[in-house]
């Protein structure tokens, strides 16, 4: 039986700035079940990591959730105060930001950073507390692959992948439902990043945890998420499981964004890129915010916002008048 | 491409080593230990072809770029550039080479002047090797911005850098390199910090550019795909070595080196069905100091046997490619 973990309902967050009203994130919709990895991809400043920051309840000053729910594991956190939020974070959901790794204060060491987390949120001030959580510190580093002997080393003392391996096991350290993890792999070299992704997928299924992979590499997303949502100027254009999305993407983005990858593999063909440039968020097209790139826009695009509706299965949802036809 | 064709670069036994910082007995001791940044690789670059030169960080890909242009000065070796060996004529020759040979940094959010107009951008070159006449500097800007296809001109002249895009800047970083019609021009990662869409446009760009005018370009990479989608041959390095170098496609397609294996079947591919063996090593990349005397990569290596600590191999001709490894 598939639990469902994270619950995103018609979320909208907007950025409200001296002059206008930036739509960021407009009506998504998603859900994260228990144990498996969804993947958010699009292009940088689609609202990929808003829509995260709205999760965490993060955002900066100007940012606003103006609509929606979140439930994790059936709980609405926009209903919660900022204190329940506060002791929320790291134990039921944890952010592994954007170079977080290089994040770590360099006069303290890994594992003082490490403990300082836990001994916050477990509330464990005590002596005996201190040294549960020093122990802690210890089976963290052994799940993500670091020798627990060098929790007293200092940051710098660690190479990129294994500051990228500390940050997770700080981000797992209260023992997480849900971890979010903000372009986790994408500063790192091919063998190291192949190492950090099997560590997720092991750490996922050994604490049937759920994670959101977010990041514009779509090669990396194919390698280790089991759905994918693809987003496009702050909404959701196709959400749906890793393979029917990458063979029987039916979104003219999603189907254009795949093909703009090289690859290694196969025949090496010039690529056409999408042509123009992604709207401005103050002032969004109107109709599907894709019209004014897709080869296929009618006038009904042109109109009409195009309904996020179920397409070929009932996990595989488009938003697009024109699904999974032909491009020429 | 016939064989025939003219070779710009013909680099032997080029050698790169930085001393490490040591202290004052060390110095008395005369113990100076060395980072073997680049140590003795030889390679040619025709006019026309696009090179690539692949590998992890802390291989050398950059030092080496930076030695071509004798940004660096070599610690050995010779750099035959058309017939004449620059690696160790004076600065100020250099300088009149260097109109022949320009280069495209991996940052265009930092390789530009802020407070410099795009025309001063793609005009300062010009003013400073002085080899074309005045008059003729502000018709060169024009045809460098349309040949990047940053028009209309007139408009994008006069903004400054912070009214780009990533992908328009980049653009400008191609046409400052452009506009002194080089002959050669090094381009570091100058796709990877873009978004899939931005990143086709530079590739096609610089493929279209180096097909007009001929010009032969290094092209560092990590990215395989990246290389292979603009690349003729390619050159791997590991720690300063090189370990294989060949024709792209036959490199990729069956390597045979075990480390040029393992970043191959490392690569992460838009497909979450393909199938592919996965070549697992140990470890990350170590530093360039106190390398063991037999193979460089012997340490990581899956296939090692004993020759391979005792002895380094040297790069072989097999199959119509070079590779350095006892095994082949």
């Amino acid at each position: 039986m598939i639990m469902v973990l994270l619950e995103v309902k018609n979320l909208s967050t907007h950025f409200f700035l001296k002059e206008s009203r930036v739509r960021a994130v407009d009506d998504v919709c998603f859900t994260i079940d228990q144990g498996k990895t969804l993947g958010v991809a699009g292009e940088s400043g689609c609202g990929k990591t808003t829509t995260a920051l709205s999760i965490m309840r993060m955002l900066p000053p100007a940012g606003k959730i103006v609509n929606g729910e979140i439930f994790l594991d059936g709980v609405d956190l926009l209903k919660k105060s900022k204190e329940e939020m506060r002791k929320a974070k790291w134990k039921e959901l944890s952010y592994v930001f954007q170079y977080a790794m290089n994040a770590f204060n360099p006069v303290m060491t890994v594992g003082e950073q490490i403990a300082e987390v836990i001994i916050e949120k477990e509330n464990s001030k005590s002596k005996s507390g201190k040294k549960e959580a020093w122990k802690k510190v210890k089976e963290s580093f052994e799940i993500v692959g670091l020798d627990p002997d060098r929790i007293k080393n200092y940051p710098h003392e660690f190479s990129g992948g294994m500051k990228q391996r500390a940050i997770i096991a700080m981000a797992m350290a209260c023992d997480p439902k849900l971890l979010i993890a903000d372009e986790p792999v994408t500063a790192l070299d091919v063998i190291v990043e192949k190492k950090i992704l099997k560590l997720l997928n092991e750490i996922q299924s050994n604490y049937n945890l759920g994670i959101m992979f977010i990041t514009h590499d779509l090669s990396v997303i194919a390698e280790s998420c089991d759905d994918v949502a693809i987003m496009y100027a702050g909404k959701m254009v196709e959400v749906g499981d890793a393979s029917t999305v990458f063979h029987k993407g039916a979104h003219p983005y999603t189907r254009m964004l795949i093909r703009s990858f090289p690859s290694i593999l196969g025949e090496c063909k010039r690529i056409e890129p999408i042509s123009g440039i992604p709207p401005d968020l103050a002032n969004p097209p109107p109709g599907c915010r894709f019209h004014p790139r897709c080869p296929l826009a009618t006038k009904e695009c042109r109109k009409d916002i195009p309904p996020f509706e179920p397409f070929s299965t009932s996990r595989h949802h488009v938003a697009c008048f024109h699904a999974g036809e032909t491009i020429l | 491409m016939s064989s025939t064709t003219k070779i710009l670069f013909t680099i032997k036994d080029l050698r790169k080593w930085f001393p490490t910082r040591t202290g004052l007995l060390d110095g008395i001791r005369r113990r100076q230990e060395y980072v073997r940044a680049v140590d003795d690789i030889s390679f040619e670059i025709k006019q026309g072809e696009v090179v690539c030169l692949v590998g992890e960080s802390g291989s050398g890909k950059t030092t080496a770029a930076r030695l071509l242009l004798r940004l660096e000065d070599p610690t050995g070796g010779e750099i035959i550039y058309k017939g004449k060996d620059i690696a160790k004529v004076k600065e100020r020759q250099i300088r009149k080479l260097r109109r022949h040979m320009q280069m495209i940094f991996q940052n265009p959010y930092e390789s530009l002047d802020p407070r410099m107009t795009i025309y001063d951008v793609i005009s300062e070159p010009l003013q400073v090797t002085n080899v074309f006449p005045k008059s003729e500097t502000h018709k060169r800007v024009a045809k460098a911005l349309e040949d990047v296809g940053l028009i209309p001109v007139s408009e994008f002249s006069i903004r400054f850098p912070h009214e780009l895009s990533g992908g328009q800047r980049q653009r400008v970083s191609i046409a400052r390199a452009l506009v002194l019609d080089p002959e050669f021009i090094i381009a570091d990662e100058p796709a990877s910090m873009l978004d899939a869409n931005t990143r086709i446009e530079i590739l096609n760009l610089l493929q279209d550019l180096q097909a007009a005018y001929n010009m032969g370009i290094l092209f560092i990479t990590h990215d395989l795909a990246q290389a292979r989608y603009l690349g003729h041959r390619i050159i791997i390095l590991y720690l300063g070595k090189i370990v294989e170098k060949g024709n792209i496609d036959q490199v990729i397609q069956n390597p045979h080196h075990p480390y040029s294996k393992a970043l191959i079947s490392n690569i992460p591919v838009p497909d979450p069905d393909a199938k592919r063996e996965r070549i697992e090593i140990e470890g990350e990349i170590p530093t360039a100091i106190n390398l063991p005397p037999g193979c460089r990569f012997a340490p990581r290596c899956p296939f090692q046997f004993e020759k391979c600590i005792d002895e380094e191999p040297e790069l072989m001709m097999k199959d119509g490619r070079y590779s350095a490894c006892w095994l082949d």
